[in-house]
């Protein structure tokens, strides 16, 4: 990734001019349809995400971090409480909550890396030279330039993420959404992208809604944890951890064992980090 | 149960005149030739009847006599004409279907029950009723090649839309794509692998049935394709010509195997949708 890339700031700039919070959970209740009827997955969950901050969800498996992320993406409506980005509260799928997923497979595979991140541009009405233009200027940013021709299959499961991540970014999301990205990634690869988001993200000045079960992870990247907790899940604590310090720190291992401790359901603490 | 694995060296392929080293293409020309030296060892040897059966070098000459004074030519026009027509017909009646059930319960059932009933009759059984309904015509012929083709499109199209990647879909939906888009951007491409073997196995399956159905019109169609062609030349004992025709149909079959291959090599086996083989 190099220093050069010099990227236009249109997402922060319009979470700017709106003032308020970019995107406020108040009351939000969630559930969905499965084969034994409604399926409550988040009982109560009220919290507010600034402009520029990184605001990682945390949970176990089962807690709804991802059905929360699939409402603020406009997937699911919520069956109680209200979610307002920037405050439109009626919420359809759309490139200014541009979302990463976990998958590998969520490229098109017809389409090789450049018209992958060019494609959603031309869909919002980007003239083709432009869309490709600033393409280039996402792919260049996440390191990618090289496999700009190469189609999906031919890139690993970690090149293919970054280029979810370059056509996200390239929308200037109001808010970027990731739901766990680098959960199918092997360790080293995923240390290596995390690295590489937070640079991103700051030179970007993204801000990002990301849900995750691993501590370390959130600490990483974020600059405050919503810990989900319980089956239907409620918010248990919101924690600042702008201020943990490197991993080696003493906060850093304090901060962990406070989080792990959130996390641990009565009984068994089997909290994945 | 004493089993001893023994290691027993590969043998080298290709040692009979390092067969495996040639070019795919030498090698498949070479056992071509091999067939023909047969061929004509059997009619030199043999002297087999010439009302029953041709020589290579007769049937060269009336393959090259039919495609230079334009029967040949004309014959496998019409044939290739009404398949078109018939399949593009099935194709269409299969689209309607698939996207029909792709929209309502009741439409994915009347799909299911239609394949299930009709796919498994073979596409000639339906010709006497054709010929009932419609005559000794070529709407009768393109009927029954419109039944043909139509299952197998419309089984390989549901099946492409049913199992197409719901992450894909949802990132169409994300990116702000409307529904008419993320059928044509998103739904169509994604279902393509299924898309081109529904077309395979139509173009296959209406192929023999045109053949098939040519071969009972015999001389009674208004214009004839290669089936007519080949009975008429049995009716009149023309042997080298029933050859010739044969020979016809089986270089279109290759011919189109080769299309539907370089389709795949430059869609769905370059975008890794398909291993090539």
């Amino acid at each position: 990734m190099r220093g050069s890339t010099k990227v236009r700031l249109r997402g922060a700039t319009r979470a700017d001019e709106f003032g308020g919070p970019v995107l406020s959970m108040d009351g939000v209740r969630l559930g969905y349809w499965g084969s034994r009827g409604f399926h409550l997955a988040v009982e109560e969950a009220t919290f507010k995400v600034a402009a520029r901050e990184h605001v990682i969800v945390i949970g176990q498996s089962g807690s709804g971090k991802s059905t929360l992320l699939k409402a603020v993406a406009g997937f699911v409506p919520p069956a109680g409480g209200t979610i307002t980005v920037t405050g439109r509260t009626s919420l359809e799928p759309g490139p200014d909550r541009a979302v990463v997923f976990q998958e590998f497979d969520q490229l098109f595979p017809w389409r090789n890396v450049l018209e992958n991140v060019a494609y959603p541009l031309r869909v919002n009405g980007w003239r083709r030279k432009d869309a490709a233009a600033r393409a280039r200027e996402y792919i260049e940013l996440t390191g990618l330039s090289h496999a700009a021709d190469k189609y999906p299959h031919e890139l690993s499961g970690g090149m293919k993420q970054r280029v979810a991540i370059a056509r996200a970014l390239a929308l200037e999301p109001l808010i970027l959404l990731m739901d766990e990205p680098f959960g199918s990634l092997d360790a080293i690869t995923r240390a290596r992208l995390q690295r590489e988001l937070r640079g991103i993200l700051e030179r970007t000045e993204t801000t990002l809604f990301f849900v995750t079960h691993s501590i370390d992870e959130a600490l990483i990247l974020g600059d405050r944890v919503v810990v989900l907790h319980g089956v239907p899940s409620r918010v248990r604590e919101i924690v600042d951890i702008r201020d943990v310090g490197p991993p080696d720190s003493a906060g850093y291992t304090e901060m962990r064992i406070h989080l792990r401790e959130l996390l641990a359901i009565e009984g068994h603490d089997d909290g994945d980090a | 149960m004493a089993t001893r694995s023994v290691a027993v060296p590969a043998r080298p392929r290709g040692a009979l005149l390092r067969w495996g080293r040639l070019p795919a293409a030498v090698r498949y020309a070479l056992l071509l030739v091999a067939l023909i030296v047969i061929w004509q060892a059997y009619w030199v040897i043999k002297e087999p009847s010439p009302f029953l059966f041709s020589g290579p070098r007769d049937v060269a000459e009336a393959f090259w006599d039919g495609w230079r004074d334009g029967n040949l030519a004309s014959v496998t026009w019409t044939t290739l004409k009404i398949l078109a027509v018939g399949i593009g017909i099935g194709a269409i009646v299969a689209l309607t279907l698939t996207a029909f059930a792709a929209l309502s319960q009741i439409g994915e059932d009347l799909l299911t029950m239609l394949v299930s009933i009709l796919n498994p009759l073979p596409g000639v059984a339906v010709l006497p009723l054709a010929m009932l309904w419609f005559g000794l015509n070529t709407n009768a012929l393109l009927f029954v090649i419109a039944n043909a083709a139509a299952w197998p499109i419309a089984i390989n199209l549901n099946t492409g839309f049913k199992t197409v990647n719901p992450t894909i879909v949802a990132v169409g939906r994300n990116i702000g794509l409307s529904s008419r888009r993320l059928i044509t951007d998103v739904l169509a491409p994604a279902a393509l692998p299924h898309a081109i073997t529904g077309l395979k196995t139509a173009w296959a399956f209406g192929w023999r049935t045109i053949i098939a159905a040519e071969l009972v019109f015999g001389v009674a169609g208004a214009e004839g394709g290669l089936g007519t062609y080949i009975n008429n030349a049995k009716l009149f004992l023309n042997i080298p010509q029933v050859f010739a025709g044969l020979v016809t149909i089986a270089i279109l079959g290759m011919a189109f195997e080769f299309l539907f291959g370089v389709l795949e090599r430059r869609t769905i086996v370059r975008w890794g949708m398909k291993r090539s083989t």
